[in-house]
């Protein structure tokens, strides 16, 4: 018996075995089928948009606007609003520390201007 | 039911698109309908095959009629057939990864908590009645060609997954060799190599148990 011939006959008996499937699992079968046809029916109709025509992508409410992106959108939100606060509000105290000790110190404000003074403050400390 | 990662993404370059189905209509809902309840069976039969776990194929199979009809309802009609193996095909892939993953965690988890002898089920409470058990009545051709349908199935699944894969795709499901080379993601020289190699562990094994069709 060749290949195909076999082939031939084990696909006859397993289509026959296909009769023999459990009501429950074809109750399953059909409950799937129905709802991929209601989701199919769901997905909308795609709208004449030629400015985002042939863009590589769909902004449709279903596709784009769903829960996980939004919730990525919201946390990259967060966290440029915490690397923005980051920036201009702690940074900023720091320079006011320094001015603030700059100003209210007992050195004078050209001693750290003076590129002597660092070589100075480098030999006292050793 | 949650099937996690959506691999069933098919380039249009990956299949064939012939002139002939780039001038078919699209497929509509009747069509999409047909196509679903006409495979859906052997759908089924091919997961149980790879996953023997009757849940667990019936979750794959509803997880690719759901990507088929949220994704490629659009597409010919034409292009259903390969594009839902190809869907079911991946659901199946992305069901052994999650096991392998899972069984990283669970394993060493489960060796340190260690098995509470209280909670072991009775296997008596699970057992179900075996399928070839002759009802009262039934004749013994119809018992025999049950228990031979299930010899045959055992050997489908004790076959390696690409030549069991190739053997159902070009034989059950009717495709030809390009068609079948297209889901499987492999050349068409690898295709007859594993249906020829399929086909001869089957005659080997159904051999073994002495069953002649």
């Amino acid at each position: 018996m060749n290949e195909h011939e076999l082939a031939r006959k084990i696909v006859q008996r397993l289509n026959g075995g296909l009769d023999h499937i459990k009501q429950g699992t074809l109750y399953r079968l059909q409950t799937a089928r129905q709802a991929a046809l209601d989701r199919c029916r769901e997905v909308p109709q795609p709208a004449f948009n030629p400015a985002l025509a042939g863009a590589g992508f769909s902004v449709s409410r279903g596709r784009f606007f769903n829960a996980r992106n939004l919730i990525a959108m919201g946390l990259l939100m967060l966290s440029l609003i915490g690397i923005t606060y980051w920036q201009y509000v702690v940074q900023s105290n720091d320079i006011a520390e320094i001015d603030a000790s700059l100003l209210t110190g007992d050195l004078p404000f050209n001693a750290y201007i003076d590129s002597n003074f660092e070589a100075w403050l480098k030999r006292s400390s050793q | 039911m949650s099937m996690l990662a959506n691999r069933a993404t098919i380039t249009k370059s990956s299949l064939p698109m012939s002139s002939t189905t780039r001038r078919n209509p699209l497929a509509n809902r009747k069509e999409l309908s047909d196509f679903l309840a006409a495979v859906e069976r052997r759908a089924f039969k091919q997961a149980m095959f790879a996953m023997r776990d009757e849940q667990a194929a019936l979750d794959a199979v509803q997880d690719a009629m759901l990507k088929l009809a949220e994704k490629y309802a659009a597409r010919p009609a034409t292009e259903l057939p390969m594009l839902f193996q190809r869907i079911l095909q991946n659901t199946v892939r992305d069901y052994f990864r999650r096991q392998k993953v899972r069984a990283l965690w669970t394993t060493p988890i489960s060796a340190l908590v260690g098995g509470d002898e209280s909670d072991e089920r009775d296997p008596l409470e699970t057992l179900e009645a075996q399928s070839n058990s002759n009802p009262q009545g039934a004749p013994p051709e119809q018992l025999e060609q049950s228990q031979t349908l299930e010899i045959i199935e055992k050997a489908l699944q004790k076959l390696p997954q690409r030549q069991r894969q190739a053997f159902l795709l070009r034989y059950w499901e009717e495709m030809d060799v390009a068609e079948a080379a297209a889901v499987m993601g492999c050349s068409q020289g690898s295709v007859k190599t594993h249906c020829s190699r399929a086909a001869h562990a089957l005659a080997a094994l159904l051999k073994e148990k002495g069953i002649s069709l």
